[in-house]
């Protein structure tokens, strides 16, 4: 097990690399870059600028060396000193800019995670154990409502209802008495109270898709030979259900989490917007819009990192859950 | 009359079980009777689809429900001295008195030694969880069992296959690793769904052989369903020939084997390729296929493939059950008119 780690772990270094060379690539491929936006917003307000200026401003910005010099400056300072680099358009390090929303948008992103799996393992249990019945074809037509709904109308009906009928403003993740306050616990305790709708706004759509694959797989272990084997021991069903059919239906969501991880930060982008959530999405969109390439890269970066890491703990939780995969890779013996 | 009765372990009586499925019913069990001596084994015989690995799974009440059902009969399985019987065709499949059978009393294995244990769960851990349910073993002492209960179906090192996962064993072994489980808790039957139908030949043998030997050594009694008809003679004392939900003859191996009375079970024996015969010869075959399994018959459902056939009399209504000599029952109208006259 633990050499399997230390497999995946090395596997991981050459894949870093080309992610953050490949970021870097994609924030440098639209023409121009943040100061062409810059000045063309300046001029367009009437501001003539210096030619002398302009090369002043490349100059701090390191706009001037070629594009290969900037990369690994740029990767130099990351690893040296978990330097992101300049946001421009914010004249604030990237790492000031984005460390508190990261932070909060991990916190979302496991609640959602949580709140995805509680609901939807019983539900997909019950559905494959009670196939057909009504609350079987009740859960389904709610899934797909969950499906088909975008998490921002979801927002913005949720929004309206508890504005209009409870009174209550949603927005934010934050009182105003406590959005700008340092942390303590009171603020916690507002956090929490406010969570609770960006997190079933953002994971309806997973929970109902979990639904669904948990509901097929263990409706295709439920009809496998070895339940029918435990069954002959004299096992009764419900220790029998969780012990055996199960336990192997959850391995194909394990492995989901890989692609739940990122899909949840980036699906939050648009209901970060509508609700107003002081999360990665909404500076992550401005910073694509105004070209501000070490904010914006530094995003790409860490998303597609989430991206690596949630793909290497599924595998490894994978690995752990199943024998099969364990002794796959690497043999122990 | 009494005597007799004493050894008797398992009587089925007009087993019924139908499948109800939206293209129709499919009757896969049709007034099937049959009896399981104390610790002697009862071979069953008949082709793929003749409803008898359902009735090996009415015993055990695990055949899958919805859409199978027992819709008739009884299955009686008797204690110890012989009197007090339980119908396990009454009992609640989902009940504590049919799971205090399963395992303890009657257990089964089964023909996919792959697909019969769970992959994510030690070997160990599946064998000696009918002990702990059964017998409230510690875990610590069930895994000592398992281990025994290894090296009793002859599994080398079974102290390090007691916590290897099925994949890491071979298909032979598999079985006997089941056969291991089947029997940790001593049943009283054991129940062998085409226990070497998956196997190679050599194991094929090694795996029969070994089935007796413990048979004689714990005294169960045994159902082996085959389609093979060397096993059946070879470890059976009663057989029971199906077709199509039918049991239609039913005797000791060598009422059967000496003097097969039902067409059906003539055809059988016609169907066996032997060494004294030419071999330039084609196999001999019984015409016509297995009725598709939705059909419904008046008469006997083998009237069409039958070589004795009587039209009208086969056609019409059910052949009834006539016991030819004691203990040889056959269901067929040839033999109606020799019982009457």
């Amino acid at each position: 097990m633990l050499g399997y780690i230390l497999m995946r772990l090395t596997h991981l270094i050459p894949l870093l690399i080309v992610i953050s060379i490949i970021s870097f690539i994609v924030i440098t491929l639209p023409p121009g870059d943040y100061l062409t936006s810059h000045i063309t917003r300046l001029q367009s307000q009437g501001t003539s600028v210096a030619q002398e200026e302009i090369e002043r401003l490349k100059r701090t910005y390191g706009l001037d060396q070629p594009a290969y010099q900037q990369y690994l400056r740029w990767v130099y300072r990351i690893v040296r000193h978990g330097d992101f680099g300049m946001s421009f358009q914010w004249e604030r390090p990237v790492r000031r800019v984005i460390g508190e929303r990261i932070a909060l948008t991990m916190v979302i992103s496991i609640c959602t995670i949580v709140f995805t799996w509680v609901v939807a393992i019983p539900i997909g249990i019950y559905a494959a154990t009670h196939q057909y019945s009504f609350l079987d074809y009740l859960f389904t037509f709610f899934g797909f409502i969950g499906l088909a709904i975008p998490n921002f109308l979801l927002a913005l009906v949720l929004m309206y209802v508890a504005f209009a009928h409870f009174d209550l403003s949603v927005t934010g993740l934050f009182s105003p008495e406590y959005a700008a306050a340092s942390w303590s616990f009171g603020k916690f305790i507002d956090m929490m109270q406010r969570i609770w709708l960006p997190v079933i706004v953002i994971g309806t759509g997973g929970t109902a898709g979990l639904i669904r694959v948990m509901r097929g797989c263990l409706l295709d272990e439920l009809r496998k030979q070895y339940v029918i084997t435990a069954r002959t021991k004299g096992l009764a069903e419900s220790r029998l259900l969780f012990k055996y059919p199960v336990r192997l239906a959850i391995n194909p969501l394990i492995s989901t989490i890989g692609w739940l991880l990122p899909a949840i930060v980036s699906g939050e982008a648009i209901t970060g917007i509508v609700l107003n959530l002081p999360t990665t999405g909404p500076v992550m969109l401005q910073a694509l819009m105004s070209q501000d390439m070490y904010l914006a890269g530094s995003f790409v970066l860490i998303l597609s990192s989430l991206t690596v890491i949630g793909t290497l703990v599924s595998d490894i939780l994978l690995a752990w859950v199943d024998p099969r995969i364990r002794y796959g890779g690497v043999s122990e013996k | 009359m009494d005597q007799q009765k004493a050894n008797v372990l398992l009587e089925a009586k007009d087993l019924k079980v139908d499948f109800i499925l939206d293209e129709g019913t499919v009757r896969a069990v049709n007034n099937v009777s049959l009896t399981v001596k104390r610790g002697k084994t009862l071979g069953m015989i008949g082709e793929s689809g003749c409803g008898k690995s359902v009735t090996a799974q009415s015993i055990l009440r695990v055949v899958p429900s919805p859409p199978g059902r027992i819709v008739g009969g009884s299955i009686l399985l008797y204690a110890m001295n012989g009197d007090a019987s339980v119908d396990i065709a009454s009992l609640d499949p989902k009940g504590k008195a049919i799971r205090e059978i399963r395992g303890r009393e009657i257990s089964m294995i089964f023909q996919e030694p792959m697909t019969s244990f769970s992959p994510v769960h030690t070997v160990g851990n599946q064998i000696g969880e009918a002990l702990i349910l059964h017998r409230r073993f510690s875990s610590e002492k069930a895994r000592q069992e398992s281990i025994s209960a290894l090296a009793r179906v002859g599994i080398p090192k079974p102290e390090q296959r007691v916590d290897e996962y099925p994949y890491q064993l071979s298909g032979g072994m598999r079985q006997r690793a089941m056969i291991a489980m089947a029997l940790s808790c001593s049943p009283r039957l054991l129940i062998a769904d085409e226990p070497t139908t998956a196997l190679d030949v050599t194991i094929q043998a090694q795996i029969l052989e070994l089935l007796r030997k413990l048979q004689d050594e714990e005294g169960m009694a045994m159902l082996i369903i085959t389609h093979n008809l060397g096993i059946v003679a070879e470890m059976a004392e009663d057989v029971v020939v199906m077709y199509f939900g039918y049991a239609v003859e039913y005797g000791d191996v060598n009422q059967i084997f000496e003097a097969p009375l039902h067409p059906y079970t003539r055809c059988l024996w016609d169907a066996i390729p032997s060494i004294d015969k030419k071999s330039d010869r084609e196999l001999t075959t019984i015409k016509g296929n297995v009725p598709d399994p939705f059909s419904e018959f008046a008469g006997c459902p083998f009237f069409e493939r039958c070589p004795e056939a009587m039209p009208e009399r086969c056609e019409l209504s059910p052949p009834p059950l006539v016991e030819v000599v004691a203990g040889h029952r056959v269901r067929c109208f040839l033999y109606e008119v020799k019982a009457n006259g």
